[in-house]
């Protein structure tokens, strides 16, 4: 009986273990993407977030990316960053949002 | 003496308001517009500010060129050379094509309008883009190719020239950072941490340039690169002209003067006369984002995939491979101001050994030099295999277009003046780039340990020493005993 109880506390605490970095693995975990910005949403020149779509290059999917650094958001007020702009993307999921790690233009001389 | 006061008074808000310069100008009231080119908005700025155009005009951003005073050798050359005329292991020059087709192309961050040839008329003022400089708003951006403002970005509704020019002010980080952060190429291409993320930054990544929230300073570019007449005081690493450089002792002496309140600062002062500032306290660059570190040109064309180094990609296929590094350590170099420079047509003595395309010169036994930190960076670039000096070849309209080097070579030899043998060969190239930005805070400036007493930042014999000074003796300590002994 001892050695069943005891096999079944090691089980439960594996799968705690798995279950608990599993979930620290996901929650960190950074995406990467390239796409072109198909819509940007922002409110008024003192927000201090902002979400851009962007449209994935390789699965064409739309993705909405959470913004709040304060630099990208500067170049979204003054439309140094605007719709059709190709942008490398590094996002992290973070509460159910896409937010942006990396936003930078893709493009050099 | 009411009169007297009043008078007093008067002088006194007159030279307290051009103190504030055009900063506190609101000049909404004075350019109104509407305007449809950056050419009449300079026609307004004229009829004020004539003798500023006079004066940027003499200047190097105007000109890109100037006596290569910074060139070890040619101090008292009086041909004019810089950007118009050199090359470098970047993009390598703006003279590749006949009449100088890549102008249109480069002349994005030449603060003018219409050098898109040769025949450029340098004297005309009404060419002078004041707002490449000055806006402050209205997001003015000018265009990849054209030499002129981006009018696809005022069709897109991005830029609002009106506003850009009544937003005029005194240059702030993002007006010199267009162009400067920019450099070769791409953001933080070129230069040893200085890219786009300092435009709006903490102390973290630079103590001066810094928000004020982050305990920095949030200075602008001119508070170190002091300006008179538009001449924008500082020198870079590849050009070979500068009108006055850049020390931080303008700022950092007498009451200001370091390291009063270190607990060794006596023993870290006896350091000042060997090791420059920027030694210590620029212990890494490339704080915010990844630098170019190398630049194979001889792999364009070819179908190599490529991958991620830092967020940036390793290959391009009409600009070849690349490597970037990001919190990069410096290497360390004797500098006594000048710099040993590759110039055009200059024959390649060993095409085995990699060409220096700039140096710093200097040694351990001039007394003058300090040691200082670099970004060294490597390429490859063509030679001309019998003329043995390197090509100038035309990539914007050519290379890039078809890949063939031979075309590209013969294209841009009709821009330069010199002549291709129909032969060319890559060979490797280094550069020793300046890290003079990204200053760390004073708890990261390099400690002992670090270079002394077992610790190998520094190669000391590399430098010139015998073993680390502190245990074989500095370069002064000769010197030092032959005072005490007389």
């Amino acid at each position: 009986m001892k050695k069943a109880v005891s096999v079944m506390v090691l089980v439960a605490v594996a799968a705690l273990t798995i279950f608990c970095f599993g979930s620290v693995a996901s929650a960190g975990e950074e995406i990467k993407m390239v796409g072109v910005i198909t819509k940007i949403d922002i409110a008024g020149k003192d927000a201090k977030t902002a979400t851009a779509t962007l449209k994935d290059n390789k699965t064409e999917q739309l993705v909405v990316i959470t913004v709040e650094d304060d630099l990208t958001l500067d170049k979204f007020k003054d439309h140094r960053i605007v719709e059709g702009d190709e942008i490398r993307c590094k996002y992290e999921v973070i509460d159910g949002k896409n937010v942006s790690k990396l936003f930078r233009k893709t493009a050099g001389c | 003496m009411r009169g007297m006061l009043g008078i007093l008074a008067g002088v006194v808000l007159l030279v307290a308001s051009a103190a504030q310069g055009m900063a506190a100008v609101d000049h909404a009231e004075f350019v109104k517009g509407p305007f449809k080119s950056g050419s009449e908005v300079t026609k307004v700025c004229l009829e004020c500010h004539e003798q500023q155009a006079a004066d940027f005009m003499k200047t190097t951003h105007w000109t890109w060129a100037g006596t290569p005073n910074m060139v070890k050798g040619m101090e008292k050359s009086t041909k004019k050379y810089g950007k118009s005329n050199m090359i470098n292991s970047f993009c390598t020059s703006i003279q590749g094509g006949k009449d100088g087709v890549v102008h249109e192309s480069c002349g994005k961050c030449h603060a003018g309008y219409g050098w898109t040839r040769t025949d450029f008329d340098f004297t005309d003022k009404g060419k002078v883009d004041c707002l490449i400089c000055h806006a402050q708003k209205g997001n003015y951006t000018r265009a990849t190719v054209g030499c002129d403002i981006d009018k696809k970005s005022i069709d897109k509704k991005a830029m609002d020239l009106n506003v850009a020019a009544q937003s005029v002010g005194l240059p702030t980080r993002k007006n010199c950072g267009a162009c400067h952060f920019f450099g070769g190429g791409g953001d933080a291409v070129k230069n040893a941490g200085l890219d786009s993320t300092l435009e709006k930054t903490k102390k973290s990544q630079d103590v001066h340039m810094g928000s004020k929230e982050s305990g920095g300073q949030d200075m602008s570019c001119q508070t170190c690169h002091v300006t008179k007449n538009h001449k924008i005081g500082g020198a870079s690493s590849m050009m070979a002209h500068y009108d006055t450089r850049v020390n931080c002792e303008q700022c950092h002496s007498g009451a200001k003067a370091p390291h009063q309140k270190a607990k060794n600062g006596a023993l870290i002062n006896k350091h000042l006369a060997t090791v420059a500032c920027q030694t210590c306290h620029i212990p890494f660059f490339a704080k915010g984002q990844a630098t170019k570190m190398a630049w194979k040109w001889s792999d364009v064309g070819k179908n190599i995939t490529a991958e991620e180094q830092f967020d940036k990609e390793t290959y391009a296929k009409h600009k070849g491979t690349f490597v970037w590094g990001m919190n990069v350590k410096p290497v360390y170099a004797w500098n006594s101001g000048m710099v040993e420079r590759y110039m055009v047509g200059d024959k390649v003595k060993d095409p085995t050994k990699p060409v220096v395309m700039m140096r710093p010169v200097g040694d351990i036994k001039d007394q003058k030099s300090k040691i200082y930190p670099y970004k060294l960076y490597k390429g490859d670039q063509p030679m001309d295999a019998k003329y043995k000096n390197l090509i100038i070849f035309q990539q914007y309209k050519s290379l890039w277009v078809d890949y063939d080097w031979d075309k590209a070579c013969r294209l841009g030899a009709e821009g330069t003046g010199l002549p291709y043998s129909g032969k060319y060969q890559f060979v490797n190239t280094v550069a020793y780039i300046a890290a003079q930005h990204e200053v760390a805070p004073k708890e990261e400036a390099l400690q002992c340990g670090e270079c002394h007493m077992g610790g190998n930042r520094l190669d000391w014999k590399a430098l010139g020493y015998k073993g680390d000074p502190m245990q074989k003796g500095g370069r002064f300590a000769k010197a030092a005993q032959k005072v005490a002994k007389k």
